[in-house]
């Protein structure tokens, strides 16, 4: 097991020194139109600030930051990261990348391709929101799921004997895409992860009461205590790496597929774990692809948080 | 075991048999009444079927059941592992598995992705059959493995030497596949070489193992390919191509949704045909035929539930009683009198609803018309008293229907009231049993006036009892289990003490079916255009409700359509056969003869798992005629505001006073 914990994390006060004395080649945002998506950007001491626009959010030309790196349309993750990355960052830049805004595919393929190229510490930064729209009617994806599969460059090398296939899911508000995934893989053991301590008090009830509808899908054993429910930090990339970590030594399994649908930090954490541990292994990452995403799913700005990201803990 | 303990474990907890395991697969299955299952699936024929069932139709179950471990198992451990009865091995695979969505797009040709697909699988199905197989003596391991390493164009150098060694060659050939597809969108390269020719190793190792092995050389190599929807349509093709062109001793049994079937064709575009290629087993339509079967599989399902958590312990006809007594029902005894008297008790100091509203109705729309024999505000409570027998409140319901009818057709109410009076008093002094026009219109009609006095008396309309279950769940054994499931857990939830004690209340029941309907109505989400057809659903299930609660509803029990097959528009098409595909709908395959035209046109139910949404009927009696404009309006893009002038304009034709002219009957004439 690996205990993540040991990277570096801290919040961020808005006067923090950090933002005066932190130096970076890169910085790459992803624009949405969540305030808290934009705080950071001005902030941050970077040679080269880069916007990204994800075609999910729908954002037309002219709607988008001077300079933007825009995807283009129908480009999928590993497309659109690796033209960003051969745009903007080579191999000796210090990066930073502010992950408020990013959807977990590219997210994900991002950590998996930093990686790939050799650079084995980037800094990650996450501003939490103040609440979130609709509360816990609040949806944070289109309601057509194209497809769920495997998230590229996280499919791993499975076996035929499915018998004890593990199914661990970061529960946030999508139920839908919850029940996607569950109905994907309906042999496998459901695991349930719940960001508790929330980004906001309320958010914790929130969350479950959306993830209760999803609850049959998942076995049908709720979203209370359970032995396969569990609570790890929703603003703690290393907490879930370290989690995700424990339980792959503790429990037996077949296959092991991670389905991260809870807050950005907790993505990450799905990414490194997997970047550290998990390749050439039976394990992948699922996701619910949905051709679009609103482009503002919360009000106001909570924490910011930094991390300090090791691609080489192994 | 105590009570307490007991109800910590729902007999109906585990609803897909996915969490189950091959002992558990073996232990719950039930055999189905009057076809066995070896009858159903036939797994020594060569010729391949298709199973074809709605989520929860039991498909997996029937695969599983087949596969080598539970074949072990059925044949005991006094038989030689290797020989037995049965006749042939099941090699059971779920497609999921594979993760087949892998093999597409990344940048490379679909036909690159097709050849790797193809060595993909046969390594896969090679590695399943291996493991299927018993100890054999190192010498015969030998042989397999050598002739098995002759299958592929590159012989391995290391040549294997047992069994073992040959899985592990496969599955190191089979990471080296994932490894490159992995590392595909970082390299930018798919790096696989096929080193075995399609279909080699499916048709070859069944082949060489019937050489090899004396006590395999008559026995079907059966492969089980279980949720082959989740194939594309060119992996699709390549086991067609494999049905088509199957070899020696090796079937296939493929198990799919409804939806999940999205070619025929072959990789040569050759066409496999139903009854030339293949056969098809419909589970669904197979137990909608014989819907008494289904009931008595049904029954057995719960009942083996109930035994193995140590409920239930009797022989089977005393547990089937038990059965249907573990759920409260009202007494439909004397025309449901208890419950009827029930539901209108607190109207002792009032006039009971129904008839003020009737009254309302003919001091408003009625008084002045000398055609209906009311020329005055006189002339209305004659009518409403002829109606009246309070001791039968469902039958002032129907009364009043009968006499709403007779509004319809413009007839003297005060003689229509008196008709109806007498031949409700014959037909209670025959204890409802003498056959009559008003037992007609009983026999089609309490129903729905039942749901409508529990209305307009302000409760919930109810679905109670195991049989009310059964048929709800319409040939999808997972839908009973949803609803038991849900049943047990509110029971528990209420203190009550659920197949021990008294029978399960109204009001856990009633949470349940509300609970397992809207389960069932958020499941049947296609994943493409699901709010469409959602809509689609919602606005039929509001014509029905609205038709079903007028005052005089045109067709009895309402779940059903017909509409022809013309003019139908493209989205309305999709909105359907998606609704169909997801259960939401069922197809009478039979259609309807449209009355006017003799045409055949196309006929669908709403499911019953649906009908509690909207307080409709489970059982299917009239069928609503839709024409195609009306259909476009219900399933197509049509605007809100455009469906509601749709309905209202056939509702109007329903409700007191009746305008907008009376559409011609489509069904045995209730008048009097």
């Amino acid at each position: 097991m690996i205990d993540y914990s040991i990277c570096y994390k801290r919040q961020l006060a808005p006067t923090d020194p950090y933002f005066a004395t932190r130096q970076f080649d890169t910085l790459i945002a992803a624009f949405t139109s969540d305030k808290r998506s934009r705080a950071l950007f001005d902030k941050i001491n970077a040679t080269r600030k880069q916007w990204v626009v994800f075609p999910e959010y729908g954002f037309q030309q002219s709607e988008c930051p001077a300079g933007a790196f825009i995807g283009p349309d129908g480009a999928d993750e590993a497309h659109l990261i690796t033209s960003l990355l051969d745009t903007v960052v080579s191999q000796s830049d210090r990066i930073c990348v502010d992950i408020t805004g990013f959807l977990a595919p590219y997210l994900l393929f991002l950590i998996r391709s930093i990686a790939a190229r050799g650079i084995t510490t980037v800094e990650m930064l996450y501003a939490e929101p103040g609440r979130y729209l609709k509360s816990e009617e609040t949806t944070f994806s289109g309601e057509e799921v194209r497809s769920v599969r495997q998230v590229y460059g996280f499919e791993g090398t499975h076996g035929a004997d499915t018998t004890k296939d593990l199914l661990v899911v970061g529960a946030g508000y999508d139920h839908q895409l919850m029940k996607m995934v569950a109905t994907t893989k309906e042999g496998a053991r459901p695991i349930q992860i719940f960001g508790l301590p929330a980004l906001q008090p309320d958010m914790y009830q929130q969350n479950i009461l959306r993830a209760a509808r999803a609850a049959e899908a998942l076995g049908g054993r709720g979203v209370g205590e359970h032995a396969d429910n569990h609570l790890v930090p929703a603003h703690d990339p290393f907490a879930t790496a370290t989690f995700l970590s424990k339980l792959i030594e503790d429990t037996p399994f077949t296959n092991l597929y991670l389905c991260p649908l809870a807050t950005k930090p907790q993505v990450a954490g799905f990414g490194i774990f997997y970047v550290t541990e998990c390749l050439a292994k039976p394990v992948s990452i699922l996701y619910p692809f949905c051709g679009s995403f609103p482009k503002q799913t919360s009000d106001g700005i909570g924490r910011f948080w930094a991390y300090t990201i090791e691609l080489d803990l192994k | 075991m105590s009570v307490a303990a007991k109800a910590t474990v729902n007999p109906f907890g585990v609803t897909k048999c996915d969490d189950f395991s091959d002992e558990e697969i073996f232990r719950f299955w039930i055999e189905p009444a009057g076809i066995s299952a070896v009858h159903l699936l036939q797994p020594t024929r060569l010729m391949p079927m298709q199973v074809i069932g709605g989520k929860g139709s039991g498909k997996t179950h029937l695969l599983r059941y087949f596969s080598r471990p539970v074949q072990l198992m059925r044949q005991g451990s006094t038989r030689s592992p290797l020989v037995d009865r049965q006749g042939f091995i099941g090699i059971y695979v779920k497609c999921d598995s594979l993760n087949a969505s892998r093999f597409s797009g990344k940048g490379q040709q679909e036909e690159l992705w097709s050849a790797v697909f193809q060595y993909f699988l046969d390594l896969w199905l090679a590695q399943i059959l291996l493991s299927q197989l018993p100890n054999l003596s190192l010498s015969v391991q030998e042989e397999i493995a050598r002739r098995a390493s002759d299958l592929f164009d590159e012989p391995p150098t290391d040549v294997p030497q047992t069994l073992e060694h040959l899985v592990g060659l496969l599955r190191g050939f089979q990471r080296d596949i994932d490894i490159a597809i992995n590392n595909l969108p970082l390299t930018r390269k798919l790096d696989v070489r096929i080193k075995a020719g399609p279909s080699r190793l499916i048709f070859g190792l069944p082949h060489i193992l019937g050489e090899a092995v004396a006590e395999l050389r008559n026995t079907v190599f059966l492969y089980l390919l279980d949720e082959i929807e989740n194939f594309n349509e060119a992996q699709q093709k390549y086991v067609n191509t494999l049905i088509r062109h199957r070899k020696g001793s090796c079937s296939f049994r493929v198990g799919s949704r409804l939806y999940g079937i999205k070619t025929s064709n072959t990789l040569e575009e050759e066409t496999n045909r139903r009854g030339s290629e293949f056969d098809v087993l419909e589970l669904d339509s197979h137990w909608l035929r014989a819907k008494k079967k289904y009931v008595d599989f049904s029954e057995r399902l719960c009942i083996r539930r109930l035994q193995a958590a140590g409920h239930f312990s009797g022989t089977i006809t005393d547990d089937r009683q038990k059965l249907r007594n573990a759920f409260e029902e009202p007494s439909s005894a004397h025309f449901y009198q208890d419950y009827t008297a029930r539901l209108v008790s607190k109207y002792e100091d009032w006039e009971r609803p129904y008839f003020r509203k009737l009254r309302d109705q003919l001091l408003r729309f009625a008084v002045g018309s000398r055609r209906l024999g009311v020329l005055s505000n006189d002339d209305v409570q004659p009518i409403i008293r002829r109606l009246q027998r309070p001791p039968y409140p469902l039958l002032e319901k129907l009364n009043a229907f009968l006499l709403y009818k007779a509004w319809a057709k413009r007839a003297n109410l005060q003689k229509a009231s008196e008709s109806i009076s007498k031949q409700c008093l014959v037909f209670v002094q025959s204890g409802g049993r003498k056959p009559s026009t008003y037992f007609s219109a009983y026999q089609h009609f309490s129903g729905d006036m039942l749901a409508q006095l529990t209305r307009e008396t302000s409760h919930k309309v109810r679905y109670l009892g195991i049989d009310t279950f059964i048929r709800m769940s319409s040939g999808l054994p997972r839908n009973l289990l949803i609803i038991l499931k849900n049943a047990y857990d509110w029971a528990i939830f209420n203190d009550e003490e659920p197949f021990a004690g008294k029978p399960i209340s109204i009001e856990s029941q009633e949470r349940a079916v509300v609970e397992s309907c809207s389960w069932f109505f958020e499941e049947a989400r296609p994943e493409q255009n699901a709010e469409q057809v959602q809509r689609s659903v919602d606005r039929l299930a509001i014509l029905f409700r609205e038709i079903r609660y007028s005052d005089k509803p045109s067709e009895c029990s309402l779940s059903t359509f017909s509409c022809p097959s013309q003019d139908i528009d493209e989205t309305s098409k999709l909105s359907l056969r998606l609704a169909e595909d997801w259960s939401m709908l069922i197809r009478h395959v039979r259609g309807q003869k449209d009355r006017n035209s003799q045409r055949v046109d196309q006929k669908y139910q709403l499911s019953p798992m649906l009908a509690p949404r909207w307080n409709l009927p489970i059982s299917r009696r009239g069928a609503l005629a839709l024409t195609a404009e009306e259909v476009n309006l219900i399933f197509g893009r049509a605007a809100e505001a455009d469906f509601v002038k749709m309905k209202e304009g056939r509702i109007q034709r329903m409700n007191a006073p009746f305008k907008g002219g009376e559409p011609a009957p489509r069904q045995a004439s209730l008048e009097l």
